[in-house]
């Protein structure tokens, strides 16, 4: 967290004597003009659907029996769906639900599967073999699978979608955290901080973890995407969100029925996903070579 | 490490069902069955027994093949998964035929011209596969194939034609990982000195990329392949349901809808199952395609005795001291 809140104040503070690191990623960022590219839209993306009240023409629920399947049109600039919403205002409103699932079940993950990986990795021994026993447990069985079944078990809903892709998402953050932290572990900062006393909840979060996120933070704004994409699958399937609520995946499942006589009903949920998930693992490309130039080709 | 896991992996699915909403006995009795017949098949079934003796029938059940009776169809669970799997199988097997032949070829030369036009193409269609949910492609070539153009079936799974858009649908999104894993894979090794020998004396582009980086560059891209494929064995979920395939994964998702319980768990520990094995022959395969593998589980068995005799002996004077 606190590397993004400071990489976004770079921008606008004047240049101090000193880079920091977080500045060095940021100079190294926007020289990736893709990444640039996605940052920029997710950033649109998420305006426009935090204004969407004010922005969206319609309602996301509002029905006009006399304006049913419309094509797109000046009025309607995403056409309309079977009972005569507009689909442009429900994709704005959708956006909301999204994106939020996408970075709230991300957060679930990154904690509870962070916390897993830094505790694992660090003490070692035999607590790491036993939480990564549960991590291999939990990689058996194929992370959609994982996530569609538990949302199965418990049900569907915007908060249960979100634990169930969380959920699903921890081996992956877990792994991840817990192979730096293993390599970390041995280096001489860490040795130095042990001679001089510091203790073990000191060393984890001033030393290891600061120096391990570079991999957890890249992963993470890829999971993001995925996160979308497993959700929007979800309600694919009738689990995960349900209607009348607008979630780009819902709307991709009520336009099922028509698409092949009304293609506009699938067509622009799919790239809404789409732009947003693409945006995400520019973002998250980008990301990777800023923060590992020896890994940049 | 295969049996913990998959005994933990039945731990899961069970506790899963615990936490489910809504009582079997009615589900199968249906809403017009009184309270004291719902009981005596509650009493019947062993549901009312402690969780403990639950999970462990559960787990003798299934060492003796028995995943439960479908509350839909009425059928033993196992049977109707066997039914289904070769058709998984079969489509598994093609996305991954698919994803393998685009994505490595095109991660091949992708390396090779690095930051040519044809790479920074490669790789953006590559992230932007990545970035697709598949069964929106789905939908959309069906739009385009069966719908505009009216070449291929859109449904249904009865012979080589209907194969062909499930396969392209999955097999695209595959290749883009695997075009991503190759292409690093690749430009790692062709950094190395033994590839700068080969060129240098004079070896024809063509057999140095071919006979001397790929070979090299091969565990990586065959652990993405593993994935794939593993994943293809139950990921396709939404893929059978869009092109109607009777498969396992279609198979689970009118489950869920049914609330057929015993039909999803039967689905998801035999999805796990596959899944491990998959990982487990994708390791085997190492050794194969590897050579320095090989010669690391040789060597350790040829070092051991040595060094773990001197280890004792140190510890042993340590002791004595």
């Amino acid at each position: 967290m606190k590397v993004k809140e400071q990489k976004q104040t770079v921008a606008t503070v004047a240049a101090p004597k000193k880079k920091s690191q977080a500045q060095e990623v940021w100079h190294r960022f926007k020289k990736n003009h893709l990444a640039l590219l996605g940052l920029a839209l997710i950033i649109i993306m998420i305006l426009v659907v935090t204004f969407a009240d004010f922005i969206a023409p319609y309602g996301f629920d509002d029905q006009d029996y006399m304006s049913t399947m419309l094509p797109p049109s000046l009025e309607h600039l995403c056409g309309t769906d079977n009972v005569g919403r507009d689909i442009f205002s429900r994709l704005l409103f959708g956006g909301r639900v999204s994106l939020t699932i996408g970075i709230i079940s991300v957060g679930i993950g990154l904690i509870v599967g962070g916390a897993m990986g830094a505790i694992a990795g660090y003490y070692g021994g035999k607590l790491d073999n036993f939480l990564m026993r549960i991590i291999d447990i939990l990689m058996a069985i194929p992370s959609v699978i994982l996530a569609i079944s538990i949302c199965a078990a418990l049900g569907p809903g915007l908060v249960n979608t979100m634990i169930a892709v969380g959920i699903s998402s921890i081996p992956n953050y877990a792994r991840i955290l817990r192979s730096s932290i293993l390599s970390i572990k041995q280096q001489e900062y860490v040795e130095a901080a042990r001679a001089i006393g510091a203790s073990n909840n000191r060393i984890i979060g001033k030393h290891i973890v600061p120096n391990s996120l570079s991999g957890l933070i890249v992963q993470a704004s890829m999971g993001v995407g995925r996160a979308i994409i497993s959700a929007a699958s979800m309600s694919f399937i009738g689990l995960g969100i349900q209607p009348p609520n607008p979630e780009w995946g819902a709307m991709l499942s009520a336009g099922r029925t028509y698409f092949q006589n009304y293609p506009h009903m699938v067509l622009f949920p799919g790239i809404a996903i789409f732009l947003a998930v693409l945006s995400m693992n520019l973002i998250g490309d980008g990301l990777r070579d800023a923060l590992d130039p020896r890994l940049k080709r | 490490m295969l049996i913990p896991v998959i005994i933990g992996v039945t731990l899961i699915i069970f506790l899963m069902l615990a936490i489910t909403p809504g009582d079997p006995a009615r589900q199968i009795l249906g809403a017009e069955a009184t309270d004291a017949q719902v009981e005596e098949l509650r009493e019947e079934m062993g549901l009312n027994d402690p969780m403990p003796v639950r999970y462990l029938r559960y787990l003798w059940d299934m060492l003796h093949g028995d995943l439960g009776t479908s509350y839909t169809s009425k059928q033993p669970v196992t049977s109707e998964l066997l039914d289904r799997f070769p058709t998984t199988l079969l489509l598994a097997i093609l996305c991954t035929i698919v994803g393998a032949i685009i994505g490595i070829i095109m991660g091949i030369i992708s390396a090779v011209k690095q930051y040519t036009i044809f790479d920074n193409f490669a790789r953006v269609l590559a992230l932007a596969g990545i970035s697709v949910p598949s069964f929106w492609l789905g939908l959309m070539l069906i739009i385009l194939f069966s719908v505009k153009l009216k070449w291929l079936p859109s449904s249904g799974f009865y012979g080589p034609k209907y194969w062909i858009l499930p396969a392209i649908t999955v097999g695209l999104v595959q290749a883009a990982t695997v075009m991503r894993q190759t292409r690093s894979a690749m430009l790692d090794v062709v950094r190395q000195d033994y590839i700068r020998t080969a060129r240098a004396k004079g070896q024809s582009e063509f057999k140095v990329v071919m006979g001397h980086a790929l070979p090299n560059a091969l565990i990586p891209i065959i652990t993405v392949l593993g994935m794939q494929f593993g994943h293809g064995l139950g990921g396709a979920v939404i893929s059978e349901q869009i092109f109607s395939i009777p498969g396992i994964g279609k198979l689970m998702v009118d489950s869920i809808n049914a609330r057929d319980y015993p039909m999803v768990q039967g689905g998801v520990l035999m999805i796990a199952v596959s899944f491990t094995v998959v990982n487990l022959l994708v390791d085997i395969l190492y050794a194969f395609i590897d050579p320095r593998i090989k010669a690391l589980y040789v060597g350790k068995k040829a070092k051991k005795e040595e060094p773990e005799k001197t280890e004792e002996t140190g510890s042993e004077a340590v002791s004595k001291k």
